[in-house]
């Protein structure tokens, strides 16, 4: 099992979306971090087959992405999907069971057991128009599900969910990884850091790091600091380099910095974390 | 009497033991060969998603048209030209919906793709309107002073016409608006057949019929080429920009 790409790239007009993008991955969940606009659905549409490359390919155990027995194996939650609007719940689940080649009779058993799994089987004869953000995101998710993917693509797919849910979905996605190739992308950072195995950082449609959390985290090691300032001071540092966390402790504030010096003589070298990563990267577009 | 014994037997052990978990039961299950829907089985899965106001609005130009014949005095053939254009409207409706609902990405994701789906709507309404089609030539034709082929001619060409300008707007134009494009297209057409038509005998004169065989020709290869290029843009995901 191994999904390949090799370098993949898009570019609309000037732009390049993707810029020679080389993956292998084998079963397992792969969080895809980037901040907006870093390529991430571009990509997943690319592995979907729903957008052509400009160049490079895709392929699954040697079967190209273009093709009816790629798309068999493939699940995937775009980040915005639509419905028809006469659709109840068990309508749109047996609509795409059928694209997804499934008959009638497996699709209903199927199509019960994923109502189940996410918790819908009261709603299946609701409309979808009629279901809460969080239900319509479950929906997608089940029929994401729908033909037993080895390939599973999810783009936001934590978006709209109470925190209740979210636990429960990254036990699921957990679950899932154990036997299919599972990438998510996300911009809640512990959502990745709890259930994904390798992380995929990505800014201006590059891969700028691949691998496991506390690989990745090693890269901004000796970046992060914590110092205890008074609150005139705390001012002046937040305008003179990125502060993560901002806390106060009585007269004092402790503030969490990211900074490649030291960026106070009190300052201590604190223990990074994903989120911190996140900013390292992204702080730009974290101040926008 | 022994068998009697045996299935004793069984009940009292059945109640003794409890029935041992099963092992491995879904990595079992999960060798098993699952049925594939084969093509056909998808074409027949597609029929049922047509919507069933498409067929009710299909089936009522249709007795309009018996309609026009049975009790119009004169100009049967322009009358209902005229309402032709409407049932090419309900038609192309059909293939505005996916990106009308923004069902494209996840349509183009499924192993039967948006391309495999608008080719089942292409045939079930190319079936579809052509008996259609094929019932009013033939009631038309018995009312109508032109003789067949002509009859066919001046009831074909509206419809290829609308039928090909419909396509073209549904690639070009913003997905929430296109139906109103469309409809738009198919009432000038519409219009335009009912004011030439009215307006005197010249519009079906027989000097005119070198323009009618160029328009309905022009038509149906602009009808053939939007129709490829429709399913192309489905293959490509081109389709996923129309906003």
């Amino acid at each position: 099992m191994e999904l390949y790409l090799n370098r993949v790239t898009k570019q609309y007009g000037n732009k390049i979306a993707c810029d020679r993008i080389s993956l292998r991955m084998k079963s397992g969940v792969y969080g895809l971090l980037g901040a907006n606009g870093a390529g991430k659905t571009t990509l997943m549409r690319m592995i979907c087959g729903v957008m052509t490359p400009t160049s490079g390919e895709i392929t699954y155990d040697g079967i190209d992405v273009r093709q009816e027995a790629y798309r068999d194996v493939l699940g995937y939650l775009p980040q915005n999907f639509g419905y028809y609007p006469d659709f109840r719940v068990q309508d749109f689940m047996m609509y795409l069971a059928a694209l997804k080649g499934l008959p009638k009779n497996p699709a209903c058993e199927r199509t019960a057991s994923l109502l189940r799994l996410v918790s819908l089987e009261k709603e299946s004869k609701r409309k979808i128009k009629t279901l809460s953000g969080g239900m319509k995101q479950r929906l997608g998710i089940a029929q994401a599900l729908l033909n037993d993917p080895k390939i599973l693509i999810l783009d936001e797919p934590t978006a709209g969910l109470d925190p209740k849910e979210r636990v429960k979905f990254r036990n699921l996605i957990s679950r899932l990884g154990q036997d299919r190739i599972v990438l998510l992308s996300t911009h809640i950072v512990s959502d990745v850091e709890y259930i994904a195995g390798e992380i995929l950082m990505m800014k201006d449609g590059q891969i700028l790091h691949q691998g496991s959390r506390d690989e990745i985290i090693r890269t901004i090691h000796g970046k992060i600091w914590e110092c205890c300032v008074p609150e005139t001071n705390a001012e002046q540092l937040c305008t003179e380099h990125t502060v993560i966390n901002l806390r106060n402790s009585g007269k004092d504030i402790i503030l969490r910095v990211i900074s490649d010096t030291i960026p106070r003589e009190n300052a201590v070298s604190a223990e990074p974390t994903l989120e911190d990563l996140y900013l390292y990267y992204f702080q730009e577009e974290a101040e926008q | 009497m022994k068998q009697m014994r045996k299935k004793d037997w069984s009940h009292e052990l059945t109640l003794a033991f409890a029935a041992p978990a099963p092992k491995r039961k879904e990595a079992f299950l999960k060798t098993m060969p699952v049925p594939q829907l084969d093509p056909r089985g998808f074409f027949f899965t597609q029929l049922q998603y047509i919507r069933k106001r498409t067929w009710i609005f299909s089936i009522f130009i249709l007795l309009a048209c018996i309609g026009i014949v049975r009790f119009a005095s004169d100009g049967v053939c322009w009358k209902t030209a005229a309402l032709l254009p409407f049932l090419t409207l309900i038609t192309t409706t059909e293939f505005a919906r996916s990106t009308q609902w923004n069902m494209v990405e996840l349509e183009m994701s499924c192993k039967y793709s948006l391309s495999q789906i608008l080719m089942a709507r292409f045939l079930i309404f190319g079936t579809v309107d052509f008996l259609i089609l094929g019932v009013i030539i033939g009631i038309v034709s018995t009312q109508s002073e032109f003789y067949l082929l002509r009859t066919v001619l001046y009831l074909i060409t509206p419809c290829t016409m609308t039928a090909a300008l419909s396509l073209w707007i549904i690639r070009r134009t913003p997905r929430n608006e296109s139906i109103y494009f469309c409809a738009a297209a198919s009432a000038f057409i519409s219009i335009a057949h009912d004011l030439a038509g009215s307006s005197g005998a010249y519009f079906y004169h027989p000097d005119l019929l070198p323009v009618w065989e160029f328009l309905c020709l022009a038509s149906v290869c602009f009808l053939l080429k939007q129709g490829k290029e429709l399913l192309s843009s489905a293959r490509k995901g081109q389709l996923l920009f129309i906003h």
